[in-house]
């Protein structure tokens, strides 16, 4: 009987065991609610990690909403890698009420520095875009690695190579953007697009921005500011404005009438494009969006 | 700050400009819409049409992508199926009109919803169809001249169609056998406007403009007519109060024009002598002793 039972007990904690995905050959299971991290995930655990993309690239993720399917990748996973920030805020509740089994890393919360929403300095609230900078996406490739090895201590190594060569890569694509952008005048470096997303990039390469709505996609318009970005666009002589991926294009194409200034192309503001187009990786989607704000703004 | 800042130099933008044609053009036609709406007891079917949307725009954007044109054809094919379809329901079964449309738009967006969850993209669809009045095009300009010009012809040429329409549709079905016709042709010309002004204004504002203006008029006047003309004009004064006030406060536009119709909505339902709030209040008094 005893033996039995014990019998018993052993396969029960197997079945968890198995269930939690914590064994140390399996891979290690990952969801992902942020384009870039899913990338980050891929590139430092490479074979030894499954990566769920929760929030498709393309999706909106200040109003994302999650499917069946997501919230069982979500409570399925070992870890979780979400943005941070604030930039899902459904996530708090979403892991009250779905309980995963595994850790949430909430990366942009880790960051040693990051900049106070703009208009807002000193408050609470941050700006959650973290992955504009590309420093924040090596130090979060290091805090990926990191967490991987606590899952699977045997694999540290790989890891460590990976996120090594990934970082790598990233300081190249660095290197690419300092020289771009060096080719503009710092007089020229204004960028006016659609929602307040660029805070990081501007902070890194010398750039102001203006946004036509505030931090958050779902922000409205209101007029003085339209009124004061034409004024602007006049004054500076401003060459070219920015439509972006996941918003209405109407009031960015308002002004290009208005001003006649320059459209200088979309860019990719909340995270990495769709397969197909030319902006699906991480080094891609940064090489579409200092090509077309480079681009536009040194022409004469 | 002078009259001439203060009125004319936001109208120095072409946006402005644009915003304030859009706004009040449409203004004029909801405020005419509104009042049929407001009487006949369907005052909520703007709300209601707005969701009923869904499944149309989610169409019209598989096939077709981002094109405005196309999610406003997407949008008013699904808003024509769900206001005609609960006025034939209502016809044709005992459901009552009201109960038809709520169940109708209720399907309809249920439908949009799962239609975008199969969609290979998730995008705020609805972002892409919901204007701004900040972000009229001129071809959305000309979309809202033509559905203004072509609603202000309806209610000018058929007043008296309208008229029985508004107050006594059963008779008016039971005279002419033409009664059907006039309340399916107004659903149409009613669902054509909130589309337009969804799509060039936002759904805020559109429900605002189909909405409060008519409200508004309705506990000042008696006679039809004084109610469309009183109407129209609160639609059109807000709309420019509204678009100055957000230039100068720089609040969102759509909202701020809300926000004036909004007050003459409360200053009516409060103070409108025969059928406000307090002039009840002082009826009341005054009768107590008597009685």
């Amino acid at each position: 009987m005893k033996t039995i039972l014990r019998g018993l007990a052993l396969g029960l904690a197997s079945c968890l065991a198995a269930a939690r995905g914590g064994e140390p050959g399996a891979r290690i299971r990952v969801a992902t609610l942020n384009t870039v991290l899913t990338e980050v995930a891929r590139q430092v655990g490479g074979a030894r990690v499954e990566v769920v993309g929760i929030v498709a690239p393309g999706v909106d993720p200040h109003s994302f909403n999650p499917s069946p399917s997501d919230v069982r990748a979500l409570v399925d996973a070992e870890i979780v890698l979400a943005s941070g920030l604030n930039m899902e805020a459904y996530l708090d509740r979403l892991v009250v009420s779905v309980g995963p089994r595994g850790r949430v890393v909430a990366v942009g919360n880790e960051l040693p520095i990051v900049l106070d929403l703009p208009g807002s300095p000193g408050r609470v609230e941050k700006d959650p875009h973290w992955w504009h900078s590309i420093g924040n996406v090596i130090l979060s490739a290091d805090l990926v690695r990191r967490e991987f090895t606590r899952l699977r201590p045997q694999n540290a190594e790989e890891f460590a190579a990976n996120a090594e060569g990934y970082s790598a890569r990233l300081r190249e694509l660095e290197a690419w953007v300092s020289s771009e952008v060096g080719r503009l005048p710092p007089g020229r470096r204004h960028l006016v697009t659609s929602h307040d997303a660029f805070g990081y990039f501007a902070r890194d390469y010398g750039f102001t921005v203006h946004a036509i709505n505030g931090l958050s996609t779902e922000g409205e318009a209101d007029a003085r500011n339209v009124a004061g970005l034409i004024d602007l666009i006049r004054r500076e002589r401003i060459g070219a404005v920015f439509a972006e991926n996941s918003v209405d294009p109407r009031l960015v194409e308002n002004l290009v009438r208005e001003t006649g200034v320059r459209l200088g192309g979309t860019l990719y503001a909340d995270g990495l494009g769709p397969p197909g187009s030319g902006a699906e990786t991480y080094e891609q989607m940064y090489r579409h969006n200092v090509g077309a704000i480079v681009g536009a703004l040194a022409l004469p | 700050m002078n009259l001439h800042a203060l009125l004319i130099s936001p109208f120095s933008y072409e946006f402005m400009r644009r915003a304030l044609f859009s706004a009040v053009l449409l203004g004029v036609s909801g405020g005419l819409i509104g009042c049929v709406l407001v009487l006949r007891r369907l005052a909520l079917m703007g709300d209601a049409l707005s969701h009923s949307l869904l499944p149309g725009v989610a169409a019209a954007w598989y096939f077709f992508g981002t094109s405005t044109t196309a999610l406003f054809f997407g949008g008013l094919a699904a808003g024509l199926l769900t206001a005609l379809g609960s006025a034939l329901l209502s016809r044709m079964t005992r459901v009552k009109e009201d109960a038809a449309f709520g169940s109708l738009f209720i399907v309809f967006f249920a439908a949009g919803v799962a239609l975008v969850s199969k969609l290979p993209s998730r995008i705020n669809l609805a972002d892409f169809l919901f204007g701004n009045v900040l972000g009229v095009s001129a071809g959305e300009l000309r979309l809202a001249t033509a559905v203004s010009v072509l609603t202000v012809l309806v209610f000018v040429l058929f007043y008296r169609s309208v008229l029985l329409e508004t107050f006594d549709p059963v008779f008016h079905r039971a005279t002419g056998g033409r009664g059907g016709l006039v309340h399916m042709g107004f659903l149409t010309l009613t669902v054509l406007n909130l589309v337009a002004a969804m799509q060039t204004m936002g759904i805020v504002l559109a429900l605002g403009l189909f909405l409060l203006p008519a409200v508004s008029a309705y506990l000042w006047c008696d006679r039809f007519l004084t109610m469309l003309l009183l109407s129209v004009a609160f639609a059109v004064v807000d709309s420019a109060l509204g678009i100055v006030l957000s230039f100068h406060a720089g609040l969102a536009s759509g909202a701020a024009i809300v926000l004036c119709l909004g007050v003459v909505f409360v200053v009516s339902a409060l103070f409108s002598p025969r059928h406000g709030a307090l002039g009840a209040l002082k009826l009341g008094t005054e009768r107590r002793p008597a009685a």
